[in-house]
């Protein structure tokens, strides 16, 4: 963290002052019911408010007004150290005591020179990694396609966080289209970084804010105070719990993470769950919560749509070149893609001729040992291969060309791949229980346990030998009920938007 | 023990000491391959773990299954001795290191036998190992140096996990690797060291034993933002292991609403969890001389003035911000008592130290004590006028237990275990978040003499129970040797 310097402030005190100045006023109407004369200068203005938050104890007075001095949303103890100052004070050391409390966190704020806006009544999405990365998988994917469609038919407010994650502000034009109009090419240079110190905070009252994504860990405690104290009603979607869960399949960062998001998941007003599974995963760690005393969040289940991806296959006419079975999916253990590889070994040795395709990248430290293998069972003439790199458009035809694809994951959230391969009209052969299980239920799959190879093998066989059946499992395809991005998105505003809690 | 006694030993556990009798090797080796074969995964974990002298991790033990049927199972046996033999070889394994497979009940103490503290998790699992130690015939176990499998632990380990005695015992330069096989193993503590809990998790899965623990909070991922970094991701592969165990005794119903959330957590990874039971801890007080009262007079007490304590180390979680600032209000008000907080100090106490420093020179009566005997522990519960404790969660909540067992009144949490214990007798309720009741209700307590009279009563009225009822009913609830 780089601090604004003393030298800084001394060097430059007008930005400093009138940032100050017109955070304050911003402020002012919301602390002031009265009416508040702005034309007052910032030390005179600053007693009112400071005294109107003390007079009027409402937390979302206190959480507004430190927003305004520091310009930073403060933490749970800075609002209860604020508090505790103001408690004993007099009107005449009030500010004098706030300020002084609030002294360590303005020092060290990255926003004192920037202004803000106050938002009342709106709905405020919380996009912060899609405005600022290019990066598209899972939750990015569920997020651009959502908020594309939200741009138009609800005019949310879209928002990301200052660098350091000290404040919620607007988002620059460029950023914008990386969320909503993601999939065209973006026209346009990103926006630099004096572009982007100069977008204001944006402090919601009393509105519906949805933190779309999983935050980063460093604003973790900030987004929770939103919830607590500032009046504004927080909802999540809820991806899934599989660094808890499944905690020895990823790095412990990835758990440590999780772990600090859960403070905001306990505080929160509801979850939107991406499957039933996840739901109750969600609603199992708000009955925990119940032991110290608070209600946990409500955990409603919003499912993900089974929908064709926005690319196009790159060819249309893909004519089937003896049975291809594909698996898709990033190389890591929870995948269980080193069973997907027994199971084929022993269906090779058993003589059933098939290829089998592996598509998506992974770390090292897991890859390394599995191509490996891989490389092993080429020497013996097996049709095998990892493939790496590949575009939307060429996954989309291999999904076409596929027999059945295979996807006997540990645990998911969703299982992306598997709906993917459904709305290509691929059936196949994923993991019986969880978000997985749902969506095999609506046909076209066969279910296995991932923990036993032996299932596996059985599902693969039966559809390497059994023709008639690959095509019911197609025609269960064709009357699976369909889900789409709209509909998904239309779901999961009915609970957002205008529906405060 | 070389490989090939380890191979011994393995072969007569799995094929009985009668068929291994008269045996060339070279038969044995088809045997045990045979065996292990048409066996399932606990015949292939129990392979790995003596042949190895190493208890195996989850991958490897799938992986040998596949072996197992893709190739001439023979060949796999003659492959995982050569193996051992290798690791020998080029010093990844320590030669000197026998395997037992062992039977009956496992408790595993192995931070117990080498702490000398005698607070939270250590206090129970050693009043655990204590009693049972006494009544029931149970092996206590530790872990080896690199934390890759069970051992037997020295006499003088075995004294320090069951007393305290001895914290610097020394540890065994040759260490025996224990395998519990159809046996009962028990973990009393919190493992969190990554290839213990890795280990665990596979025996768990795999092995068939019996397996059961105590269950003391899910603080590192319910309220992680008290939790210092690093934890979270520890406790979480802690849990992974718990989820393949049979069952979990909570401490308190607070904690096995804690586990049970956790629990239904698991049907997204297609895994039904454990059997989960609270099996509440013992509310018991110690005895002090009345020499050591009369110095704890000394030493706690400021002139007449009431004395309130609190006992706890200074972590967030403890919310000792909120018990200084309701004493401000207080005092403030006029109120004139002492405030004694006992306990260390702890990830993120720098506010609290800070808050108590700005008090002091206030001319406040406040302190802070953080090194602490038991008589003068448990004489600081009788002399106080009341305890506070006012946590954002607790498994258990300690000092709320000791304050009632001392017949002094305690404020604390209206939520949780604390809740809970409170309802024996004795205690006030109040929400941690409201820094102003809590000042209320510590005003009534303090200086309401009927209302701190009503609260002693219904202290001293309060049922006790002791480590050795604790120890009986966890023994019933695990089923012993019998499961």
């Amino acid at each position: 963290m780089s601090d604004v310097t003393k030298a800084d402030i001394d060097s430059d005190i007008d930005p400093v002052s009138s940032a100050l100045a017109q955070r304050l006023r911003a402020a002012a109407p919301h602390l002031l019911p009265g009416g508040a004369d702005l034309d007052t200068s910032a030390g005179p203005l600053l007693k009112h408010l400071v005294l109107a938050a003390r007079g009027s104890r409402r937390d979302e007075d206190l959480w507004l007004l430190i927003v305004a001095i520091t310009g930073r949303f403060p933490e749970a103890e800075h609002v209860r150290g604020a508090r505790a100052a103001l408690r004993h004070s007099t009107e005449a050391d009030a500010t004098l005591l706030l300020l002084s409390e609030l002294a360590d966190l303005a020092r060290h704020s990255e926003n004192l020179r920037r202004p803000m806006v106050v938002i009342e009544e709106a709905t405020v999405v919380d996009v912060d990694f899609c405005a600022r990365h290019d990066h598209n998988t899972g939750i990015q994917r569920v997020v651009r396609q959502t908020m594309s469609r939200w741009a138009d038919a609800y005019a949310p407010t879209f928002v990301a966080w200052t660098d350091f994650g000290h404040a919620m502000r607007e988002i620059g034009p460029y950023e914008r289209k990386r969320v909503v109009d993601w999939g065209t090419k973006i026209e346009g240079e990103p926006e630099g970084k004096d572009e982007l110190a100069a977008l204001p905070i944006v402090v919601p009252l009393r509105s519906n804010v949805l933190v779309s994504e999983v935050p980063r860990t460093e604003l973790c405690l900030a987004q929770t105070a939103i919830s607590e104290f500032s009046g504004n009603t927080v909802h999540l979607i809820g991806y899934d719990a599989i660094p808890i869960v499944s905690a020895d399949t990823v790095p412990h960062h990835e758990t440590e993470r999780f772990v600090r998001y859960l403070n905001l998941v306990k505080h929160a007003t509801r979850v939107l769950a991406i499957s039933d599974a996840v739901a109750e995963e969600f609603s199992g760690f708000a009955m925990s919560v119940t032991a110290q005393g608070l209600s946990g969040p409500k955990v409603v289940s919003v499912p993900l749509p089974v929908d064709i991806p926005d690319a196009r296959p790159a060819s249309d006419d893909v004519a089937p070149a003896g049975r291809l079975v594909l698996c898709v999916g990033s190389h890591e253990p929870r995948k269980n893609h080193h069973a997907v590889l027994f199971a084929a070994e022993l269906l090779w040795n058993e003589g059933l001729q098939f290829s089998l395709r592996f598509v998506g990248g992974g770390s090292i430290w897991y890859t390394r040992i599995f191509d490996k293998q891989v490389k092993r069972l080429q020497k013996a003439g097996r049709d095998v291969q990892v493939l790496r790199g590949v575009s939307d458009e060429e996954m989309l035809a291999l999904y076409r060309e596929a027999t059945f694809s295979v996807f006997p994951s540990l645990q998911e959230g969703f299982g992306l791949p598997v709906a993917e391969s459904l709305a290509l009209n691929t059936p196949v052969i994923t993991t019986s229980y969880g978000s997985t299980g749902e969506i095999a239920r609506d046909g076209g799959c066969l279910t296995v346990d991932p923990r036993d190879d032996e299932s596996i093998v059985t599902a693969m066989r039966e559809l390497l030998t059994n023709q008639e059946r690959v095509q019911e499992l197609q025609r269960e395809i064709a009357h699976r009920p369909r889900r789409s991005w709209d509909a998904y998105a239309h779901d999961l505003a009915s609970h957002v938007v205008g529906g405060r809690a | 023990m070389n490989v090939s006694q380890r191979f011994d030993v393995l072969a007569g556990a799995l094929l009985g000491a009668d068929e291994v009798d008269g045996r060339t090797r070279t038969g044995l080796v088809h045997a045990v391959g045979a065996e292990l074969r048409q066996g399932d995964a606990s015949h292939a974990w129990l392979a790995l773990a003596v042949l190895n002298a190493e208890w195996p991790v989850r991958d490897e033990v799938v992986q040998l299954r596949r072996r197992l049927r893709l190739e001439d199972p023979s060949e796999v046996v003659r492959e995982l001795l050569a193996q051992a033999r290798r690791r020998l070889v080029a010093g990844l394994a320590r030669p000197s290191r026998s395997v037992r497979i062992i039977q009956g009940v496992v408790v595993d103490v192995h931070h117990t036998a080498h702490t000398r503290l005698a607070t939270g998790i250590q206090r129970v699992a050693r009043k655990t190992a204590e009693q049972w130690s006494r009544t029931h015939d149970v092996a206590m176990a530790g872990w080896t140096k690199d934390d890759m499998a069970l051992r037997v632990l020295t006499s003088e380990e075995r004294e320090n996990a069951i007393s305290g005695s001895k914290p610097d015992a020394p540890k065994p330069r040759r260490e025996e690797v224990l395998v519990p096989w159809r046996a009962h193993y028990v973990l009393p503590e919190l493992a969190i060291e990554d290839p213990r809990t890795a280990r665990i998790a596979a025996m768990a899965e795999f092995s068939g034993n019996q397996t059961s623990l105590i269950g003391f909070d899910c603080v590192p991922i319910t309220t992680a933002e008290t939790v210092g970094a690093g934890m979270g991701a520890a406790f979480s592969r802690n849990l992974v292991a718990a989820a393949h165990f049979d069952r979990i005794a909570a401490i308190s119903v607070a904690a096995a609403t804690e586990y049970r959330g956790w629990r239904s957590m698991l049907g997204a990874a297609g895994l039904a969890g454990p059997e989960i039971e609270d099996v509440f801890l013992p509310i018991e007080a110690g005895d002090v001389t009345d020499a050591e009262m009369v110095a704890a007079r000394e030493e706690l007490l400021t002139g007449d003035l009431p004395l309130l304590l609190c006992v706890g180390s200074h972590e967030p979680r403890k919310n000792h911000l909120a018990v200084l600032n309701a004493a401000e209000i207080l005092w403030r008000k006029g109120r004139e008592f002492s405030l004694v907080f006992v306990g260390g100090n702890a990830w993120g106490s720098e506010g609290f130290q800070h808050r108590l420093g700005v008090l002091k020179r206030r001319g406040r009566p406040v302190r802070g004590i953080t090194a602490i005997t038991d008589a003068l522990l448990w004489s600081a519960y009788r002399l106080a006028q009341a305890t506070v404790f006012p946590s954002w969660n607790e498994g258990f909540g300690l000092p709320v237990a000791e304050s009632i067992a001392s017949g002094t009144p305690v404020v604390t949490s209206n939520f949780g275990s604390m809740h809970e214990i409170g309802s024996l007798g004795g205690a006030r309720f109040v929400s941690p978040r409201d820094e102003e009741e809590l000042a209320a209700v510590l005003d009534e307590v303090l200086f309401d003499e009927a209302e701190n009279r009503r609260l002693r009563e219904a202290a001293a009225a309060a049922p006790r129970t002791s480590w050795g009822d604790y120890a009986n009913a966890l023994w019933d609830y695990f089923g012993g040797a019998d499961r």
